[in-house]
């Protein structure tokens, strides 16, 4: 028996390699180009007033075509430092160098936002992380935290552009919802959203989009959605059917949207792959 | 020896890997269900349930008015004499923080008369800090008190009715139940005890339209997994606030209003429902 066992699992185990091959390799966009001009990041730290007690790390990436004149597009990434890392899955500042000096995308300024912590009165103590009540609740709380803190500080720096279309919005699995939530709670102020492996399941009643999609009237958002289809399959629900679901219902109710599923599993080697192709498509014109 | 170790990675990764996103499945003990305590000489009906540090619990009988002690080894005593209670709370020294009608007393351990610290505190819920002060909850006031046993008392929180209370492992976070059923609050524990950064955490399966709702009671485990006592049941959360799933209600329609982990190794959920207690077996032990 103990044999069986042992067996069952090692073999459950190479299955599961077998099935995801999620054997993406990143292209030569996410590569960086000795002659391709490079953007300058900087660096700090938000404590919000909409999430009490939170504080956060923020990067704001200046294109290097950015001249202060014009304004620039504006892409908020939720998880950020996980698309900003240069070694990461994603490279999204890479990706946004070699695609605004190809004029490929637009002249777009990038700020890569993790989620806050509610740093501990003994420092002895580790923070808690309010990750999941930012990014998995269906409400305007978040919408508003961009709203009254983010774009105002952002205006303040940046000649950046102020109608939806000008703002994009994205993140990977519970950044994912989130982006996608604000927009839909704030259409007039962000109007693309780029999800990765995004969590449209009942982590916290996040499940109920694809019946609000289908029986509201169109917003103007236009939605890249990525997933795979060896994603998660948990106690929250399936993430390759919560998305197939957003899909149809985003296809029902006639948005401007995309979807892309791969064969990976619940991480941003698919969506980093295509990370430059869909930024076409997201800033399109 | 490949297979030993591919078999415990397996393991490992999927049942003790992370306190996030583990089902119900993960928490309860397989064919456990709830049981009707049937201890002799533990005295019911019962109005509060609160447990210490060491495994024991300590119970309001509303038969004898007095406040017993069951050890982790099921043994019996009464700890506090002629002294009803709605709330209870035990302090690291043993002393218990008893809310009687509207007053606060303390009993000190190894007395059996307990002591009026507060008049005129009208507490549902006691929840109590390592340092030895304890937590309060008033909800006619909607405000949450903090005070120790000599009586010294301020008001650290306000705006909303909480009748529940608990603090985190590592006693960072206070964690309160709402009277409508709608939230499990927290706040920051500033090193003096003060409460900050309110926010709305958790937010708890509704009962169906029509029914009110209620958090009356609420404990953690090891890993800081919140159990909400709520009429749909006890509600599980993971400690990101992610709802694990519903156990069901002892004794349906009732619903517990208390909760409380003690026992040998922590690992026995306790329920008061109605004035009678159930218990049921975790594999997480609480805090």
């Amino acid at each position: 028996m103990k044999r069986f066992l042992s067996s069952a699992c090692f073999l459950a185990l190479f299955c599961n390699f077998l099935i995801a091959a999620d054997d993406y390799v990143l292209g030569i966009d996410s590569q960086p180009n000795p002659n391709t001009p490079k953007g300058k990041i900087e660096k700090s730290e938000w404590k919000s007033n909409i999430f009490p007690g939170t504080v956060r790390e923020m990067s704001i990436y200046i294109p290097a075509q950015y001249d202060g004149k014009t304004p620039a597009a504006l892409m908020i990434f939720q998880d950020g430092s996980s698309y900003a890392s240069e070694k990461g899955q994603f490279r999204a500042t890479v990706v946004f160098d070699n695609l605004i000096h190809k004029k490929e995308m637009p002249v777009t300024i990038g700020v890569f936002l993790n989620p806050g912590t509610i740093p501990a009165s003994n420092p002895k103590e580790k923070g808690r992380s309010n990750r999941s009540f930012e990014y998995d609740t269906p409400s305007d709380q978040y919408a508003t935290f961009l709203e009254k803190e983010i774009l105002p500080e952002i205006e303040k720096k940046y000649n950046v552009r102020k109608d939806a279309a000008g703002r994009a919005l994205c993140g990977i699995s519970s950044g994912g919802i989130c982006a996608f939530t604000a927009a839909w709670e704030r259409p007039d102020l962000f109007g693309k959203v780029l999800s990765h492996v995004g969590s449209f399941t009942n982590i916290r009643g996040g499940d109920v989009y694809p019946g609000m999609i289908r029986k509201t009237e169109k917003k103007p958002i236009r939605i890249f959605l990525q997933d795979g289809s060896n994603d998660l399959d948990n106690l929250h629900g399936s993430w390759p059917l919560a998305n197939r679901s957003m899909a149809a219902a985003l296809k029902f109710a006639k948005y401007d949207f995309i979807y892309v599923e791969g064969d990976g599993g619940h991480n941003g080697k698919h969506g980093g792959v295509i990370l430059p192709e869909s930024l076409r498509w997201l800033w399109r014109e | 020896m490949n297979r030993s170790f591919a078999c415990f990675f397996l393991l490992i990764s999927t049942t003790i890997g992370y306190s996030q996103d583990i089902p119900l499945s993960q928490i309860l003990v397989p064919s456990e269900n709830w049981k009707k305590t049937t201890i002799s000489n533990l005295d019911g009906p019962f109005s509060a349930i609160a447990p210490d540090s060491q495994g024991s619990l300590f119970l309001a009988s509303t038969k004898t008015k007095s406040v017993l002690k069951l050890d982790s080894n099921g043994k019996v005593t009464e700890v506090v004499s002629d002294t009803p209670a709605k709330a209870l709370a035990v302090d690291n020294q043993a002393g218990i923080y008893i809310a009687n009608g509207s007053n606060i007393l303390y009993a000190a351990s190894g007395n059996a008369k307990a002591s009026m610290i507060i008049e005129g505190l009208d507490c549902v819920a006691l929840c109590t800090l390592k340092q030895g002060k304890c937590y309060g909850a008033v909800p006619s006031e909607k405000a949450i008190y903090l005070f120790d046993k000599t009586g010294s008392k301020k008001q650290v929180g306000t705006g909303d009715a909480v009748i529940s209370l608990t603090v985190s492992n590592d006693e960072t976070t206070l964690f309160a139940g709402s009277s409508d059923g709608k939230s499990v609050f927290t706040f920051r524990i500033e090193q003096n005890g003060d409460i900050t950064a309110k926010d709305k955490y958790v937010a708890p399966r509704k009962p169906p339209a029509g029914a009110s709702g209620s958090i009356p009671g609420m404990t953690l485990d090891k890993v800081n997994r919140i159990y909400a006592a709520t009429s749909l049941g006890v509600q599980v959360f993971d400690p990101t606030g992610r709802l694990c799933g519903v156990l069901l209600q002892p004794d349906f329609p009732m619903f517990a209003s208390s909760i409380a982990f003690a026992g040998n190794d922590k690992s026995t959920l306790y329920a008061l429902v109605g004035q009678s207690l159930y218990t049921r077996k975790i594999l997480f032990p609480g805090k």
